[in-house]
């Protein structure tokens, strides 16, 4: 239960990651100026589907996370929670073609590791 | 346009005097920066650590039901050492994007990836949980990790601040 929690919460966390960067590109430019242009930000943000997404993701994340340390110790959910820069790495390459650079995969070399010693411990 | 990196330039000389040089990490001064950094770091393993002794006070949600989640999500929202937890998050959400915005990122990323062992440790010697050393191993490989994956995002993120 305690690791597909940890899958829910990270899988969770990237995809309101992603879903925020896309609907904030979407909303952030309307025309207008000064408290005429903040509202019409704040309109199209209530009515954009990925910033919806994004907050419904975003509450499935911190659910799963409050899910989890009522019966794991604070000191393994933590780096375990680090596995999402690895999942978000990973999903940059093969799902969006991004190009890594040696400096990320080093890091994200070292979280993997490091998350399954402290797991194994 | 603000003055944004990382800049050694001395204040303009003291009258009659030599000039005082301050050591700068961004649009900031180094002292203020590292209690900014300090403070957020305290606020976010503050934060989980009331969170951790709230959502243990309710009792584990592990094996339960959707409809006793639900009354759990009622129970929580009373629950004061959760609404810390929360505040205290918020906080630091608040405070990291302050931080983001004056001092510079090669700074700013690795000292605050500092947060996983300071949680560790905040479970260790708080919240009483039993961590081996190569839980400790683990947990030190986690946080220069998380710095490494932070600096690799640098120049993207320092287009867009």
């Amino acid at each position: 239960m305690g690791w597909l929690l940890i899958a829910v919460m990270v899988l969770s966390d990237s995809g309101s990651d992603i879903l925020m960067a896309r609907g904030v590109r979407q909303v952030i430019d309307p025309p207008g100026r000064g408290l005429a242009r903040l509202l019409a930000i704040f309109r199209a943000a209530l009515r954009n589907p990925s910033l919806f997404g994004s907050a419904a993701l975003g509450t499935i994340h911190l659910g799963a996370f409050l899910a989890l340390l009522s019966f794991w110790d604070l000191s393994l959910v933590i780096p375990a929670a680090a596995l999402d820069y690895v999942v978000g790495t990973l999903g940059a390459r093969l799902l969006l073609g991004e190009s890594v650079t040696p400096l990320r995969w080093a890091g994200v070399f070292l979280i993997s590791a490091g998350v399954a010693l402290a797991s194994v411990s | 346009m603000k003055q944004h990196g990382n800049t050694n330039d001395s204040p303009p000389a003291e009258r009659g005097g030599a000039p005082k040089v301050r050591r700068r990490v961004g649009v900031i001064g180094a002292g203020r920066a590292a209690l900014l950094l300090i403070v957020a770091i305290a606020l976010q393993a503050g934060g989980n650590v009331c969170l951790s002794i709230g959502m243990k006070q309710l009792g584990s949600v592990a094996d339960i039901t959707p409809a006793a989640w639900v009354l759990i999500g009622r129970t929580a929202v009373t629950s004061p050492m959760l609404l810390i937890g929360v505040a205290c998050l918020a906080g630091f959400f608040f405070l990291f994007g302050y931080i983001l915005a004056r001092v510079d990122l090669s700074v700013a990323v690795p000292v605050i990836s500092l947060e996983v062992a300071v949680n560790v440790a905040a479970g260790h010697w708080i919240l009483g949980e039993r961590v081996s050393t190569l839980h400790w191993v683990g947990t030190a490989l986690v946080t220069v990790g998380v710095a490494l994956v932070g600096l690799s995002a640098r120049p993207k993120l320092e287009h867009h601040l």
